[in-house]
């Protein structure tokens, strides 16, 4: 029995050379898969950003009309002709259609005039130059009009209508995604939607507040040192208050008080019968108008923003936007100048 | 007494990385699980503000006229943007560039600095002189903003509280190498998680110092940029909030831009981060912790945010306690079930959490082939530490010796032309 040579540098058994070996592995594994997509670069691209892209609330509408527009344009009277090259899908061209109750299409419709069709209708895709008009109970995908459109109650929308002019729908429709207006954008009650823009979009009847609209005044950027920190804030009636209000609890703006600047407020914003907010208006909590209260800029609702009778948002010349994180609650004769997104849905009553 | 403090200094560094991981892992499941933060993208405005848009450039040459050309494009009110093109000192054809756009859009002006400095904080400060609207965009040379980005970014301005915006920068040359492809998915992590979540949880989102802007005249009552300031962004970031003002940040105000494609450019880039950000982490630490217009969590957060660049320097001198120590027998807590379960827990958790978080934002960018390379982000771990170690101990040596930080240009290669 000789004594055990001492072993060198660099010397070692198999199991240990198999557990290096092995340890190589675990450590040079992981960087396999990548080494292969580094050769062949599937997804080597920089992340899509459409820089043509501008913010819309009419994209919807002004991007079918640029697809559609030359379809129509290409085919003389009525005709059916293959929609966009697409594999079974169709679509019909028409000088104009007038239609009785429970006209049916499954083709996309292009419409040069006139578009009418009666109640129980249902429709996919429309896209009419002319008026449009739908009776009670239709059904549609996606709608597009040149002109103005009129929709009965109970209306189904699955996506979004736009309309160039104005447009009206019935009691208890159902807006879908979008739905939008370059001119007036009427809704009656018991009607839900996502979003809705108009100049401007109205529940029922709300002229009051849309003369209101016609005095609105601009509204003024502030410096530094035009804002009043505050943690809950009551602005007593018929007051007024030429700062931005920052507030880390609620804000209730008095009836008949007048604020000249924004307000935001950690918790919720009351505004009380009458009063005016010349800026914009954001919340963490409920932003809620009273009746005949007006906020001539923006509502940024991180939770539901409820507008009573007769309150006003936005101005006749200013169009803004009313955003509520949670649901939006439109009143009879409540009015908005602009966009309003609910971002969980919203309704009138 | 040289143990006892090495393993003090060991037990700081552990419980530092520990916070840091609990952070990421914060941040990743709120982008993903909790709510996101309402953004004010989606502000209707007819009749917006004017504004200034600010290009600082130095040798741009290669991609100014990218640049001016995406801003040209802009659906923005053309009577409401006034582009103004700084041009600090610039030794190739990028004033004969300036001169030519100047000549053809009125709206392109066009400011030269001669001066004995030169640098972004420096630029912005002389050009600010000039601007009359009072919010400012920034945009760096080499990015191409979209047509609706403008818009986008000055909506932030309705909240009466924010100073400042920063919008999301997505790396345009990723195609080029491994280099470009790993920056492009630190910088997903970095914005589509990190920012996001720091705005999620009303915390300091950071000011990028360009896609981003400011009110102008709070600039102006904060005293301006720091002229000498190799991280002008950062100094404004801690102002801003020092002040009582908000940053918003704004993932869907996206803009292309170029990443470094040498290990070269981009450890010079990193020095120079690391250099400028440790030296407002030593002006304004204590200012931001004890700022008494800051929540808890925010003044945590503004010490976190500040730290960053201090880190791969604070790790380390972390590793190097511990080999010491070790070779020295009197590593604590040598051997035991619970140090080598805490050791491999961190290993999974800790040492992964920066990457989880890159791969969370990848996910959600719909880019998950890419993920393939994640592995790599871990071995560029060590470059990124010892790039921003140097900039640490430039930083030290700046604060040491009273001297100013030379600001070292990353280069361009002008793919958007």
């Amino acid at each position: 029995m000789g004594q055990d040579r001492p072993r060198r540098l660099g010397e070692m058994t198999r199991v240990e050379i198999l557990v290096v070996a092995l340890y190589l592995v675990a450590v040079l594994l992981p960087l396999l898969p990548g080494l292969l997509e580094l050769r062949v670069a599937t997804d080597d691209d920089p992340l899509k950003i459409d820089t043509s892209y501008a913010r819309d609330p009419r994209f919807l509408g002004k991007s079918m009309r640029a697809k559609l527009g030359p379809v129509m344009n290409e085919v003389s009277g009525d005709a059916r002709v293959p929609f966009l090259n697409r594999k079974n899908e169709f679509a019909r061209v028409t000088d104009g259609f007038e239609s009785i109750d429970r006209a049916r299409f499954d083709d996309v419709v292009l419409s040069r005039g006139r578009f009418a069709v009666g109640d129980h209708s249902s429709m996919s895709d429309v896209y009419a130059r002319g008026d449009v008009a739908v009776g009670a109970f239709g059904a549609l995908r996606t709608l597009a009009s040149d002109a103005s459109a009129r929709f009965g109650s109970n209306t189904r929308v699955a996506r979004w209508i736009d309309v160039e002019g104005d447009c009206t729908f019935g009691n208890g429709s159902d807006l879908g995604q979008s739905a939008s207006a370059a001119g007036r954008l009427i809704v009656g009650t018991g009607v839900r939607f996502n979003r809705l823009f108009g100049r401007p979009v109205a529940v029922v009847d709300a002229r009051r507040a849309e003369l209101r609209a016609l005095t609105g005044s601009p509204v003024a950027v502030r410096g530094p040192n035009d804002r009043r920190l505050v943690t809950s804030y009551v602005i007593d009636p018929g007051s007024i208050v030429d700062e931005d209000i920052v507030a880390t609890k609620d804000v209730f703006v008095g009836t008949d008080a007048t604020v000249g600047g924004s307000i935001k407020a950690a918790g919720t914003v009351t505004i009380a019968e009458n009063a005016c907010v010349l800026g914009n208006v954001i919340a963490r909590g409920n932003v809620t108008l009273a009746p005949d209260a007006t906020v001539l800029g923006h509502i940024f609702g991180d939770a539901d923003v409820i507008l009573e009778p007769g309150a006003l948002v936005g101005d006749r010349h200013a169009p803004k936007t009313l955003h509520a994180s949670r649901h939006a609650q439109l009143s009879p004769e409540a009015c908005v100048y602009g966009w309003i997104i609910a971002e969980r849905g919203g309704m009138t009553l | 007494m040289v143990v006892a403090l090495l393993n003090l200094w060991l037990v700081l560094v552990v419980a530092l990385m520990s916070i840091y991981t609990l952070r990421h892992w914060i941040f990743t499941f709120s982008r993903v699980y909790w709510k996101q933060r309402m953004s004010f993208s989606d502000a209707y405005e007819e009749n917006p503000p004017s504004i200034t848009v600010l290009v600082p450039m130095h040798n741009e040459g290669a991609v100014a006229a990218a640049c001016l050309d995406a801003l040209l494009s802009s659906e923005y009110p053309a009577e409401r943007l006034t582009i103004v093109a700084v041009n600090d000192q610039s030794t190739d054809d990028t004033a004969e560039i300036l001169e030519q756009y100047a000549e053809r859009h009125p709206r392109v002006q066009v400011v030269s600095i001669d001066g004995p400095i030169r640098g972004k904080a420096n630029a912005l400060n002389i050009a600010l002189e000039q601007v009359d609207s009072d919010i400012v965009l920034v945009f760096d040379a080499d990015y191409t903003p979209g047509r609706g980005l403008i818009r986008t970014l000055i909506n932030a301005f309705v909240d009466p509280e924010v100073g400042a915006v920063m919008g999301r920068v997505v790396p345009r040359n990723t195609s080029r190498n491994m280099l470009t492809r790993l920056l492009s998915m630190e910088r997903s992590g970095g914005y589509q998680v990190d920012q996001q979540a720091r705005y999620n949880f009303n915390l300091l989102p950071q000011y990028g110092g360009t896609v981003g802007g400011f009110r102008r005249r709070l600039l102006v009552q904060l005293g301006g940029f720091d002229r000498h300031a190799l991280a002008e962004d950062t100094e404004l970031t801690a102002k801003i909030f020092q002040a009582g003002w908000k940053i918003v940040y704004d993932n869907r105000a996206e803009c292309y831009e170029e990443v470094p494609e040498t290990w070269e450019s981009r450890f010079k880039q990193l020095r120079r981060w690391s250099r400028g950000h440790n030296r407002v982490l030593w002006s304004y630490l204590w200012a931001l912790v004890n700022a008494p217009v800051l929540t808890v969590p925010q003044r945590i957060d503004s010490a976190l945010l500040l730290l960053c660049y201090a880190v791969p320097p604070i790790l380390i001198s972390g590793w190097l306690a511990a080999l010491t120590l070790f070779l020295m027998g009197r590593l604590p807590y040598a051997g035991g079930i619970l140090l080598a379960f805490c050791v491999v827990l961190y290993n999974a958790f800790g040492n992964f959490a920066p990457v989880y978080q890159v791969a969370t934002a990848e996910v959600l960018d719909g880019a998950t082939t890419r993920l393939l390379l994640l592995p790599y982000l871990f071995y560029m771990f060590p470059f990124n530490s010892w790039s921003i170690t140097t900039g640490f101990i430039d930083a030290v040596g700046d604060i040491l010796k009273s001297r100013r930080g030379r600001w070292d240009k990353t280069a361009r290669v002008g793919l958007a032309r």
